[in-house]
């Protein structure tokens, strides 16, 4: 629509973004890294996330994701550095397949 | 039914019920290891010849031969003898789940008692905790600490016994009254544990659910239970329950799929439903997340039977067998090349030579072991009968016991042809959800299949050899692990990397077009 932002979808996080009402734990910042969750059953292969993420991410094959780092498969999530959870935040978002999800630290 | 019993009190002394472990030291003398353990300990043998004598089989063999007869009388699952206790096994030590099997309500009450309720708070959960008693559906996940995280979803002021809490994200969200369900669902094709043990005491197994229902607040309570006689049984069991009043919290039993996913957690939940039985990507655990939404406790019936019994006589009973670090005792399902294969229950840390005598011992030269069922782990023969059964004795060869199952496989089979028809299974077994799933283990179950076959003169001269397969398997197991909603993927992959650890000497003589096995005459 002409002359109205629009405003991009965000998917739903639960990770910290630095505001206290929005923290996970009730208010006090979290201490650890966040988490990329990727849904399986909802991965198409798009790549989105390999493009945005090239730090932790790569692409198999098939171009599914693949987390770089080789402990990273044996924890199914993958830890966010943060000086890359703003890089995260917009794989996130950008996911067309709304199968990426940014978790707390545990 | 003769359920007088059950509705009234508790009758005299004279009928109390005697914890099983009395009556089955009263009948089968403990100390498993100094009748069995004849065989001389593992061997070093530098590859997989064919041995003319090997440690495996001495200790058991000895066994199948001797004055005990494999086959003990008792219940009979399906296709499945059971041991019971007093049929003069000689190193069964514990006999407790299968010693509390009882054929109707009333001879479950002479047996057992009334079931012990304990009322709400964490009683029970601090009980079960000092037990050690941990799930037996193959993660071995602490049992108290499922209870108590479904406690605290369902009731978030109070907080979970010894854990942290955690804010549930978005704050305003009902949790709503948790559900219980019992999971005898059993997709593995090897493991018969579970319907042995609702055959054979579906009582034991309700009390747990009624318990575990009551420790978590929970409003209803399922089995989902795989057809046959099993399911028959569980029936019976409710009905005959109903009749008597006996429990607090309705059971419902439903049906599970015959499918190998149809046990996963999340495919429960989703049959529950009414949803396919497919595994569910969930980021929050089935305790805050589960049925619609609830706070949800799957627990395997073995471990519920535990619970039951833990309930009646303490959590120092429990720990009175097994080992310090893993109390108790567990469900084993024995197949292979064993005289009688079929269950058995056995303390933690009982060795795998006595384990398999007690159906029997091997009836041929034993090749190697598959701990833990499709998705287990392949032992190599060499690692002799001594190795206890359990997971500190079985983790220096990256096994665990898994949903309890132990394969034994004869010397004159290929390992690498039973690993490729296994994988093959579980690539036609996947849900058809994740793409890395999808597409991996069929390439994979390929790769296998290609490390089975025996290079010769038929074989393409572009073809792939069996060394060049093992290698791709090898990367492709790489690929899948943890890639899936579920962790499918993950036992696939481990049941391979074993292969390759434990056939290494079959993928060469394999590429050098021959193999060790007869399954393979070159």
């Amino acid at each position: 629509m002409p002359g109205i932002p629009q405003r991009r979808r965000a998917a739903p996080t639960d990770a910290p973004t630095g505001h206290p009402a929005t923290t996970a734990g009730g208010g006090v910042p979290a201490a650890g890294p966040a988490r990329l969750w990727i849904d399986w059953t909802a991965c198409d292969a798009r790549g989105w996330c390999a493009e945005l993420l090239p730090e932790l991410l790569t692409r198999d094959p098939d171009g599914y994701p693949l987390a770089l780092a080789p402990g990273a498969r044996a924890t199914r999530d993958i830890t966010i550095p943060a000086q890359l959870a703003g890089h995260a935040r917009r794989a996130v978002d950008a996911c067309p397949r709304l199968a990426l999800r940014l978790l707390p630290p545990r | 039914m003769t359920v007088e019993h059950a509705v009234s009190p508790p009758i005299a002394s004279a009928t109390a019920p005697v914890p099983p472990s009395r009556l089955a030291t009263a009948a089968a003398p403990r100390g498993p290891a100094s009748s069995v353990g004849a065989g001389p300990a593992g061997r070093e043998r530098p590859s997989r010849e064919r041995p003319d004598h090997e440690p495996w089989p001495a200790g058991v063999h000895r066994i199948r031969t001797g004055e005990h007869p494999p086959a003990g009388p008792g219940i009979t699952g399906p296709g499945h003898a059971v041991k019971t206790v007093g049929d003069g096994g000689d190193g069964g030590g514990a006999q407790r789940l299968l010693a509390a099997a009882a054929a109707d309500l009333g001879s479950h009450y002479r047996r057992c008692g009334p079931v012990p309720w304990r009322g709400p708070g964490g009683h029970l959960l601090a009980e079960i905790r000092d037990s050690g008693l941990t799930g037996r559906g193959g993660a071995a996940f602490p049992t108290w600490r499922k209870l108590s995280a479904v406690a605290a979803a369902a009731h978030p002021d109070t907080g979970r016994l010894g854990g942290r809490r955690r804010a549930a994200p978005g704050g305003t969200r009902r949790p709503g009254t948790p559900v219980v369900v019992a999971n005898a669902a059993e997709g593995e094709p090897e493991s018969a544990k579970d319907a042995t043990l609702l055959v054979a005491a579906a009582h034991l197994v309700l009390d747990g659910l009624q318990l575990a229902a009551e420790a978590v607040g929970a409003g209803e309570a399922y089995v989902h239970v795989k057809p046959g006689a099993a399911a028959q049984s569980v029936r019976r069991a409710v009905a005959e329950r109903r009749a008597a009043g006996w429990d607090r919290c309705q059971i419902e039993v439903r049906e599970a799929p015959a499918t190998f996913l149809a046990g996963e957690a999340s495919a429960v939940v989703a049959a529950l439903e009414g949803a396919p039985a497919r595994p569910r990507a969930h980021w929050r655990p089935l305790a805050d997340d589960g049925l619609h939404g609830r706070p949800t406790l799957v627990h395997n019936v073995e471990t519920l039977a535990h619970l039951a019994m833990i309930a009646r006589w303490g959590a120092a009973w429990f720990r009175s067998v097994g080992t310090a670090d893993e109390p108790g005792t567990l469900l084993v399902t024995v197949t292979g090349t064993v005289a009688a294969p079929g269950v058995v229950e056995v303390p933690y840390g009982t060795p795998l030579g006595d384990l398999l005598g007690l159906r029997g011992g091997a009836v041929e030269p034993v090749g190697a072991l598959r701990l833990g069922g499709y998705a287990g782990t392949w032992l190599p023969v060499e690692v002799g009968p001594q190795v206890a059964m359990s997971r500190a004795g079985l983790a220096p060869w990256g096994a665990e016991p898994g949903p309890g199952i132990v394969s034994v496989l004869p010397a004159g089979a290929c390992g690498l042809a039973e690993t490729a028809r296994i994988v093959a299974y579980l690539a036609a077994q996947n849900a058809g959800q994740c793409g890395p799933c999808v597409s991996g283990l069929p390439q994979l179950a390929r790769s296998v299949a290609g490390m089975a076959r025996v290079a010769g003169p038929d074989t393409a001269p572009d073809g792939e050899n069996p060394a060049q397969a093992a290698s791709r398997a090898l990367r492709l197991a790489a690929l899948v692990s943890g890639r899936g909603a579920c962790h499918h993927p993950d036992g696939a992959a481990r049941l391979v990397h074993s292969a390759l650890r434990t056939f290494a000497a079959d993928i060469r003589a394999h590429a050098q077009g021959h193999c060790l096995g007869s399954a393979h005459p070159s």
